[in-house]
């Protein structure tokens, strides 16, 4: 439909000369369609140029009506050089273009009305009014009946015996929405779980995260009384609305035991908090899943314990990627099967590490007291790296242009092999294939499991939703627009992110850079792997370990010995 | 018709861009239409057709109209083109529905030639007949409003359009389905018009 569309009576068709084409998708029929231009009609005889509407630059008697024309700007650019010839010419003409322009000035003092804050917030109710009904076009003073009309509704809806008695006499679509908002509001969240005894069977089992967020309403409460349903619809934003509206034609569409089981589902929903938590945090890690596996999710019907462990199933998968990834990032180092260290192996390597430092940089290391976790173990590796010599400090640095000590020189790295526990990583260090040097497995076991406890440092370290919360609102609104626009689980890693570069700013996670830096320092200087794969420039023939370095003098190449 | 072709350079209308997000759904964006253009909507009502309450409703209508072409809108004028399009339209229904339509007779001596000036002495004269530099009394007031009521309806939206929308001769004739030429016309009629009615308020 088109505003412009409406019933008008014709009178007489305008004259082609000064008809135009309406604008598309419009009838035509606006009222100047209806009488001839009445600047014709009004037009003395000698005015051709009104009759036509043309200009000319023959500026005989016609030339006052191309006055206005020319203070408005209006005129061909030939035009208005006749006009100021004449202008030029004649006092009469320029005291008439002095006078229409006061004239136009004087329009200024016309008053302006004083439009009331109720105007806009009455259209836009009225609007909102039809959004959901959209009747067809009425008469001019639709508008304001329409206004009138909506809140005559919401203030009879507000009467609770007025809703009974039109539910008896009149069922209305949309008290049938209010009736169950609850159910069809949440219709996504109960769609992937299915019924309640899913949902039960999941709070009970331990194998389902829970976020910890007491202080959270995990489910947006839905207002028990019919006009707090109405307050809550009329303030949902249209999207809102309108993704209710479907859901609730999902609800009608759906065979009569499956509403009966979404209605339990919801009743206990709203009556167990635990099972609202629960809930809402299946929901949410729904969101993390592939299409494909919420979609067989879904279609799970063998019975509550079965969907449950296909839960535990793609929980598992999902950790699995995730583990891949927390080791394998930010470079391509090692591969998957390099194991890491856990958290009690890595801190005692450190203090091994540390307690071989030479004095300066052990010095060094006690005036950053502040840095711990994996900020004091970045710290330790890379001035042992560096230090040349990890155990000669009573040794002057090694010259410039010299290459550096690899690292762990070969009494560092035993050290380091003597306190790992995990025998899975010894023999992993041991099992030397066609030579490969085991300072190079050390030098990537390290790597990795500085990665790994730095993941682990963020899990410790998690903010509560609270702190989450109160971290969100103290950001820019920039900030906040650009998180918003994220999916909700993205939304949470990205924010669970920010909190630790504030907390932890020296943590590995935040310290990239440095990271790359400490592995160009570790890796050999020949064949060195990049995230971006191999330098084939300096690879050896594949097969063969790469050799030393050309200046490397036998006495410090590596021997392979770290145990 | 305007030509498909011509469609892509009003995209830069600030308020063809709210109208748009309008269709994709963006209650915000209509709200913001209806904040830009609410006040002048009703001035231009209540001049054509009278009476603050009246002009409200039609404005009302105006956006109601609006909303509910959003799906069927295209971009092919300039938004405040199509908007004064739909009001001239709703002004015409409503007069005709309230009977109150005015008919204006034009005066034997409107067109007549204005005796000439000395330019000198209106140059003297029209500094402190400055509208801006004069009082603006009630009386003033009222006879700039009747002057303006003076004029039929048609040259009376021309000119508000004109004086207070600054919209070109082409942006009224499409919102008057006009050629440029008509509005040309129209407006001159108007403005002698009122250049009659104010002569007193004029430097003579």
């Amino acid at each position: 439909m088109n505003p412009d569309d409406q019933s008008l009576p014709h009178d007489e068709p305008l004259e082609e000369s000064t008809r135009i084409d309406p604008l598309p998708g419009s009838s035509g029929d606006s009222p100047s369609s209806q009488t001839p231009d009445e600047t014709l009609a009004e037009l003395p005889a000698r005015d051709v140029n009104e009759r036509t509407g043309e200009t000319t630059a023959e500026f005989g008697p016609g030339w006052k009506s191309n006055l206005v024309a020319y203070l408005d700007g209006e005129l061909s650019e030939q035009d208005m050089q006749e006009l100021d010839e004449v202008l030029v010419q004649d006092p009469s003409a320029r005291a008439s273009v002095e006078q229409l322009r006061q004239t136009w000035d004087l329009l200024d003092v016309l008053p302006r009305p004083s439009v009331t804050e109720e105007f806009s917030a009455q259209t836009l109710a009225t609007i909102q009014a039809i959004q959901d009904e959209d009747p067809p076009a009425g008469p001019a003073w639709t508008g304001r009946i329409l206004a009138v009309g909506l809140w005559i509704v919401l203030l009879s809806v507000s009467s609770a015996a007025g809703v009974f008695v039109a539910d008896r006499w009149q069922p209305d679509p949309t008290d049938h929405l209010i009736q169950q908002l609850s159910v069809v509001e949440r219709m996504e969240v109960y769609r992937d779980i299915g019924d309640v005894d899913f949902l039960i069977a999941l709070a009970e089992t331990d194998r389902f995260p829970r976020t910890d967020s007491p202080e959270l309403s995990p489910l947006e409460p839905i207002p028990e009384t019919s006009e707090g349903r109405w307050t809550y619809v009329a303030k949902l934003p249209s999207d809102r609305r309108r993704q209710l509206k479907k859901n609730l034609e999902d609800f009608d569409n759906l065979a009569g035991p499956r509403r009966l089981k979404l209605e339990q589902l919801d009743h206990q929903v709203t009556e167990k908090e635990k099972l609202a938590k629960i809930a809402a945090d299946f929901h949410d890690w729904t969101k993390t899943l592939q299409p494909w596996q919420r979609d067989e999710l879904r279609k799970q019907r063998a019975g509550a314990s079965s969907k449950v462990e296909l839960v535990v199933k793609y929980l598992d998968e999902q950790r699995e990627r995730e583990a891949n990834r927390t080791t394998s990032w930010p470079v391509s180092f090692g591969n998957r099967k390099s194991p890491v260290l856990d958290s009690a192996d890595f801190t005692k390597v450190i203090k091994v590490i540390s307690d071989r430092l030479p004095p300066m940089a052990r010095q060094q290391l006690m005036n950053n007291v502040a840095a711990q976790g994996t900020a004091h173990a970045l710290r330790v590796i890379e001035l042992s790296t560096s230090s040349g010599r990890p155990r000669s400090g009573d040794r002057p640095p090694a010259p410039a242009g010299r290459p550096r000590d690899p690292w762990p020189n070969p009494e560092l790295g035993r050290a380091i092999v003597e306190v790992i526990s995990d025998e899975s990583v010894r023999e992993w260090l041991n099992e030397v294939p066609r030579g490969e040097p085991a300072r190079a497995r050390l030098t990537t076991l390290m790597i990795r499991s500085l990665w790994a406890e730095g993941r682990r440092e963020l899990k410790r370290n998690e903010p509560t939703s609270r702190e989450l919360q109160e971290l969100f609102v103290g950001l820019s609104r920039e900030d906040q627009d650009d998180l918003m626009t994220l999916p909700t689980s993205e939304y949470r890693e990205r924010l669970k992110r920010i909190h630790d570069r504030q907390t932890n700013p020296e943590g590995i996670a935040h310290q990239r850079q440095r990271l790359l830096r400490l592995i160009g320092r570790l890796l050999p200087r020949r064949g060195r792997r990049t995230g971006n794969g191999t330098n084939k420039r300096n690879l050896p023939p594949r097969g063969q370990r790469p050799g030393p370095p050309p200046s490397q003098s036998p006495a410090t190449a590596p021997s392979g010995d770290t145990r | 018709m305007i030509s498909s072709s011509n469609q892509f350079k009003f995209l830069h209308d600030p308020d063809v861009q709210r109208m748009l997000r309008v269709q994709d759904g963006d209650e915000e964006a209509f709200g913001e239409l209806v904040e830009s253009f609410r006040e002048r909507l009703i001035h231009i009502f209540s001049h054509l057709v009278g009476g603050q309450d009246a002009a409200e409703d039609l404005a009302q209508e105006v956006f109601l109209r609006i909303y509910r072409a959003r799906e069927s809108y295209r971009p092919t004028a300039k938004f405040s083109t199509w908007l004064f399009r739909i009001a001239n339209n709703l002004a015409y229904n409503a007069r005709r529905t309230l009977g109150r339509r005015k008919e204006v007779t034009i005066s034997a001596d409107d067109s007549g030639p204005l005796g000439p000036r000395p330019a000198e002495q209106l140059l003297a004269d029209q500094s402190s007949l400055l509208p801006s530099r004069q009082f603006v009394t009630r009386e003033m007031r009222d006879q700039v409003q009747e002057a303006i009521e003076s004029l039929n309806e048609r040259q009376r939206l021309a000119v508000l359009l004109h004086k207070f929308e600054g919209m070109s001769y082409a942006d009224i004739g499409l919102s008057m389905d006009l050629t440029p030429q008509a509005v040309k016309s129209l407006l001159s009629r108007a403005r002698e018009n009122l250049k009659i009615h104010l002569k007193k308020y004029v430097a003579n």
